[in-house]
């Protein structure tokens, strides 16, 4: 899979996961998902809805280590990298 | 009761089939402008019932927020009527912690959509059965009152009702008490329900009880009315700003009206059957907890849903509890226009009743062109009528499992 594809795709889930005004106020780091200031529950409603996207499922999904790992946009790329690569 | 601890409403806010803001709402249901339209979400053939009031354009609303398509619609309807409500009694969203502010609401059946989207989808995908992880926190009936809290930062008393169709109402008139009592200053209280869903209407349609009505659909709902077609589903969300009028007075909020009395209690009898003894009881009650006495309403707005069995008996009921003054008061029914929205159906009933009493016209039942001959009342059909007096009005609600609520309303 091409990474700057991937890349595109998760800002899109994160734009339309954030309101407009947070989208703008946000829209050069928008690659620093830690830096969204997000909660936890938000955090991993996003993580869940990039993993539906890229079809990944429970036994090629982000594990919970994965999870505290992932800090950009390219973290999650090479993650999906990964998996579809062991697929 | 000690003149402070008043209960005045400093705002209003509803998500409605006629309409998403209170000024809309108004004009439509003095108009007698119906909301019933066909559902179109989904294939009504099994059921019967074509028709629903359906609230649209509320992504349209500048109270409605862009994450608000992530959480079930009834607590998005929620969302939007209380920042309404909140937005009129000047109160800002921020994160302080208000820890004399409280969220009351009423809910018959909660995330129920998002509970069965989620059932859907887990068996069709056997393969992979995995649920998105809001799904619970969407679900749960107090989903609707956090949502509002968070957002506001009301650290103060949170209370979810679940008591079917008298819901709202009843969470409402539990602020009540909290206000009264001192224990909070300030409530934001309301109903909300979304029950527009295909598994929900094959069981209403098995409970015999939907609407048959196929023609024109804003014709389908018809309380009080021999043709009646049966119950009209609908989805909306119906909230007040309610605090103590020393609160009031102190923050120089505008004091829209006031909630004067309130009273619930339970038909013991029978899951689903009304009984006239204790909604001439719960309506007593809630004048007597006003202070008044029947000679001082000035208009009623009925529970109404246009069954047989709702509509004679709550009509029963009035004349029992009004004797002779019965047929001088306007009674209405804006199920007439918007449906039945279940927990949100009385803070409907209430808000409609103190905007009737502000604006000193009553109004309609529509679709009452064949009145029910044992319903023998002045039910303000078809157009709206000019009250003579607008002092004090009543708004029921009466849910299944027997929870009967009123409450007294009067205007500033």
């Amino acid at each position: 899979m091409d990474r700057d594809d991937i890349k595109l795709r998760v800002r899109t889930i994160i734009q339309d996961h954030l309101e407009d005004e947070e989208v703008e106020y946000l829209e050069n780091s928008l690659d620093s998902i830690r830096g969204l200031g997000i909660d936890s529950l938000s955090f991993v409603e996003l993580i869940f809805r990039i993993e539906e996207e890229f079809g990944l499922k429970s036994d090629n999904g982000f594990t919970d280590e994965q999870l505290y790992e992932i800090a950009t946009t390219d973290d999650v790329a090479d993650l999906i990298i990964a998996a579809k690569n062991a697929e | 009761m000690s003149t402070a601890n008043r209960v005045v409403i400093t705002g209003l806010g509803v998500a409605s089939p006629v309409g998403n803001d209170i000024e809309t709402f108004w004009k439509n249901s003095e108009a007698g402008v119906s909301g019933i339209r066909t559902i179109e979400r989904f294939d009504t053939t099994p059921f019967g019932c074509v028709v629903a009031g359906q609230v649209t354009g509320l992504e349209e609303s500048p109270y409605y927020r862009k994450k608000y398509k992530n959480i079930d619609p009834c607590s998005a309807m929620a969302l939007v009527a209380a920042n309404q409500a909140l937005s009129q009694a000047g109160i800002e969203m921020e994160n302080s912690g208000k820890s004399r502010f409280g969220t009351y609401v009423g809910t018959g059946i909660g995330g129920v959509f998002t509970h069965e989207a989620t059932c859907m989808k887990y068996f069709e995908r056997q393969d992979d059965p995995r649920i998105s992880p809001l799904a619970i926190v969407q679900v749960m009936n107090n989903s609707s009152a956090c949502e509002i809290a968070m957002r506001y930062g009301f650290s103060g008393e949170s209370l979810t009702v679940s008591t079917a169709c008298a819901a709202g109402l009843q969470a409402m008139g539990e602020a009540v008490w909290a206000i009264r009592s001192g224990r909070s200053d300030l409530v934001v209280a309301g109903g909300t329900d979304a029950p527009i869903s295909r598994p929900l209407y094959s069981a209403w349609h098995c409970m015999r009880v939907l609407s048959s009505w196929d023609g024109e659909p804003g014709a389908a709902s018809r309380p009080f009315s021999e043709d009646r077609s049966g119950l009209v589903l609908a989805e909306g969300a119906a909230f007040v700003v309610l605090e103590s009028e020393r609160h009031a007075d102190e923050r120089g909020a505008e004091v829209i009206g006031y909630v004067d009395g309130f009273a619930s209690n339970t038909t013991h009898a029978h899951m689903t059957r009304p009984s006239m003894e204790h909604e001439v009881e719960v309506m007593s009650g809630a004048l007597e907890d006003a202070g008044i006495t029947t000679e001082s309403v000035d208009f009623i707005h009925a529970h109404g849903t246009g069954t047989q069995a709702n509509d004679v008996i709550e009509t029963n009921a009035i004349k029992g509890l009004f004797g002779e003054r019965a047929i001088d008061i306007p009674v209405s029914s804006g199920k007439s226009m918007i449906g039945h929205t279940l927990g949100a159906s009385g803070m409907f009933a209430m808000i409609s009743s103190l905007l009737t009493l502000k604006h000193g016209v009553a109004t309609p039942t529509i679709n009452l062109e064949n009145p029910d001959p044992k319903c023998d009342l002045n039910y303000v059909p078809n157009r709206s009528q000019r009250l003579t007096r607008s002092r004090y009005a009543i708004a029921n609600a009466f849910g299944f499992g027997g929870t009967n609520a009123t409450a007294v309303v009067s205007v500033a």
